[in-house]
């Protein structure tokens, strides 16, 4: 199945809306000038050739065609995960692995579903950042910002461009970090992203180095922002420090199934690394994404992790706490409304002395959605005065929705801490009571108190990520109000 | 005006059927102090939830609840609370709750949102100036305003909040549940001063339900009211409110 450069003419796929678009397209002369841009993509279903195709239009060295060959071979060897949410309905052999559009067509407003052009103005999203997620707009305005961005990080060494450009200007790093953390056996999505993966983020911060504006994924322009299988891989040397920060509260619709993606982190001695996801994908989307981060001596990981949208999510950051002194902490919040699964947590996994881990877990069901928690503690024997804490807290805020918290605490070095709690509230009557009795409404005192419940983790992330995410949580609660 | 008849109020709960109020009948007039007095269980607090519209008690279907606005009844039987806030009603509650996340002025923010001083919507700077002035004169420390709110904070802070938001609200009608209750005496003092001078010369209700006189030291009601097993037993004066405490409830 080799990969077709088709005529543009024929299908476009615009991946910022990420929906496949069959509209007449002129040719003009730049693409005719330039035969090697144009739009390609694989067709449906995924076998050795899909892999190789991909390989060899990105122009790869060997070892990463090898590498992805015998991930897929690794995909296609292990099962699906018989736990966590219903993975029944994926359908590997519809999904199309590669997609790319060389320039980005401009889509007309009026293509966007009526609910998500709502949403955008019920959250109050800047006009320019609007009509870019939904593609009206083929750039976005931060171009500017960006540059001078890049140009500052140039100055301090710092690398930060999309994973493809890092395989090809940087194998030396590349080769020494990717798929170290998480090989392709992990599972078997971590293989199908091995196989096929295309974009996502590469940074890189040398020793002492210490980012001072979070680097965010929208800043990489004219590169794939929300890939289906995207890649991203950041290390941080000795005693840096950076916050990365991707996604947005606006709701993201795609027609395609499945975001599989895979991040990796290293955090070397006395490095400090920040990763924030905000996630509001479509609900016909299966969100399965291997996320997991090495601490070294004294190295410090967080995960901040909120997911609003999805079908489906299964996700669970982990921290491998490998030199002594090293800390991780995931923060997680995750709303399930209506037929929506939300499957989180952590994982924690203490090898050297005197390791802290601290996990604080947010979940949210309404509207017959389900929300769990799922996270692990594992202390390996030698680990001494480690100490872990996780609390895991779920507000249901009807009758017909669920939670669920599957914990699994394992302790093989005696001179250790471990503490879990976990709470299950439903939406109390009278705090209701109390806040209406103040002036406000049902709909806003239910969206103070759901609100308030994420304030531990809200207020961790950037103003204007949590003020968006305010306004989303409200305005659900109005909607369920009616 | 506020005004109840044949006020009759059940618990909401399925199951329980157990009516608390019987058939009071009440005016609560523009400018007076009134004291509620009563046993414990007798029905006091339900009498002042029910008027601000707590969903945990149910009215029978011929108890009426009604304020009198320029001459006009206005039915609030089946408002919501957030309905009768606007109507000017306001309740400081027995035992404030604790809410995670949300912060006294995170909280007026909303509810004042729609308010116009001098023309033009409050800012969020003219609220905070607002809720620092009276939580000055009301003696609360500025760090409590920081927290989450009534986290961690002793009975009498937390009544003296509940007496901020009210101020910020200015309501007409003042219902103040156990406001006296585990409050020391030097906050029972700044407490009491702050309610006679914000109420002086206006024609706001003060309905205090209380089992103390010391507040009424301070706010002398003009009508004390006792309530028992549910229904009103007796009406006074101040003086009542003083035998009260000198002999109890069993002579009434």
């Amino acid at each position: 199945m080799p990969i077709t450069n088709r005529n543009p003419n024929f299908i476009i796929y615009d991946y910022m809306t990420t929906k496949l678009n069959t509209k007449k397209l002129t040719p003009d002369k730049h693409s005719f000038a330039m035969p090697e841009v144009v739009d390609v993509k694989t067709d449906r279903g995924i076998d050795t050739e899909t892999v190789e195709a991909i390989s060899q239009y990105k122009n790869e060295a060997k070892w990463m065609r090898d590498f992805r060959l015998k991930a897929y071979e690794t995909f296609r060897e292990k099962p699906m995960p018989t736990w966590g949410a219903n993975l029944n309905k994926i359908n590997f052999d519809d999904i199309i692995y590669f997609l790319r559009a060389t320039k980005r067509q401009e889509r007309s407003w009026d293509d966007l579903p009526a609910e998500i052009k709502e949403t955008y103005d019920r959250i109050g999203v800047p006009e320019h950042e609007k009509n870019w997620l939904a593609g009206v707009s083929a750039q976005y305005e931060s171009e500017v910002v960006y540059e001078s961005v890049q140009k500052e990080l140039t100055k301090q060494g710092v690398i930060f461009c999309d994973m493809d450009t890092a395989v090809k200007k940087y194998p030396k790093i590349v080769k020494k970090y990717f798929a170290k953390t998480i090989p392709p056996s992990d599972n078997k999505f971590a293989a199908l992203n091995s196989a096929v993966w295309s974009g996502g983020s590469f940074v890189y911060v040398p020793k002492g180095v210490n980012v001072s504006m979070p680097l965010q994924a929208y800043f990489r322009i004219n590169t794939e922002r929300f890939g289906q299988f995207e890649r991203t891989l950041i290390i941080a040397e000795e005693g840096a420090s950076v916050h990365y920060m991707e996604g947005c509260t606006a709701p993201l619709y795609s027609t395609d199934s499945l975001h599989s993606a895979v991040v990796e982190v290293i955090a070397h001695k006395n490095a400090t690394v920040r990763y924030t996801t905000v996630q509001n994908w479509s609900t016909n989307i299966y969100n399965l994404v291997t996320k997991r981060a090495v601490a070294h001596e004294n190295a410090r990981v967080e995960w901040i992790d909120c997911n609003i949208g999805s079908g489906v999510t299964m996700k669970y950051p982990a921290v491998i706490l490998a030199g002594e002194g090293a800390s991780g902490e995931v923060l997680s919040i995750a709303m399930a409304g209506k037929d929506q699964v939300q499957d989180a947590g952590s994982k924690m996994i203490h090898l050297a002395p005197n390791t802290t881990s601290r996990v604080i877990s947010k979940s949210i069901a309404h509207k017959t959605g389900k929300s769990s928690y799922r996270g692990l503690v594992h202390i390996n024997k030698g680990a001494k005065g480690a100490k872990s804490y996780v609390q895991c807290d779920a507000l249901l805020l009807d009758d017909v929705s669920e939670s669920d918290t599957f914990p699994t605490i394992n302790v093989h070095e005696k001179d250790t801490q471990t503490e879990h709690e976990a709470s299950v509230e439903k939406i109390d009557a009278a705090k209701l009571f109390t806040l209406m009795s103040r002036g406000l409404n049902e709909a806003q005192a239910r969206g103070m108190i759901v609100n308030g419940f994420i304030d531990e983790v809200t207020k961790e992330i950037p103003l204007e990520y949590s003020l968006e995410l305010y306004r989303l949580i409200n305005m659900e609660m109005e909607d369920s109000i009616g | 005006m506020i005004t109840l008849k044949d006020f009759t109020a059940k618990v909401a709960e399925q199951n329980t059927k157990k009516t608390i109020l019987t058939d009071i009948n009440l005016s609560l007039k523009p400018g007076k102090i009134y004291a509620i007095m009563g046993p414990n269980g007798s029905g006091k607090s339900t009498l002042a939830r029910s008027i601000m519209g707590d969903p945990a008690f149910k009215l029978s279907v011929k108890s009426k609840l009604f304020i009198t606005h320029k001459e006009k009844n206005i039915n609030i039987k089946n408002l919501a609370p957030n309905e009768r806030a606007e109507k000017g009603i306001f309740l400081s509650m027995q035992s404030p709750l604790e809410i995670p996340g949300v912060t006294v002025f995170g909280l007026l923010r909303v509810a004042t949102k729609d308010r116009i001083i001098d023309g033009h919507k409050m800012k969020a700077t003219e609220l905070k100036k607002m809720i620092d002035d009276y939580a000055n004169e009301l003696q609360i420390m500025p760090e409590l305003l920081t927290r989450s709110l009534n986290e961690g904070l002793s009975g009498g802070e937390r009544k003296k909040i509940e007496v901020l938001q009210m101020a910020v609200l200015n309501p007409k009608y003042i219902l103040l549940d156990e406001i006296d209750t585990g409050v020391d005496v030097d906050a029972l003092k700044t407490i009491a001063k702050f309610l006679k001078k914000f109420t002086k010369n206006t024609d706001k209700t003060i309905v205090m339900i209380t089992h103390y006189n010391r507040i009424l030291k301070y706010l002398n009601p003009d009508t004390t009211i006792v309530i028992k097993e549910g229904k009103l037993a007796k009406k006074g004066t101040a003086q009542l409110a003083k035998k009260i405490e000198k002999e109890g409830f069993g002579k009434i």
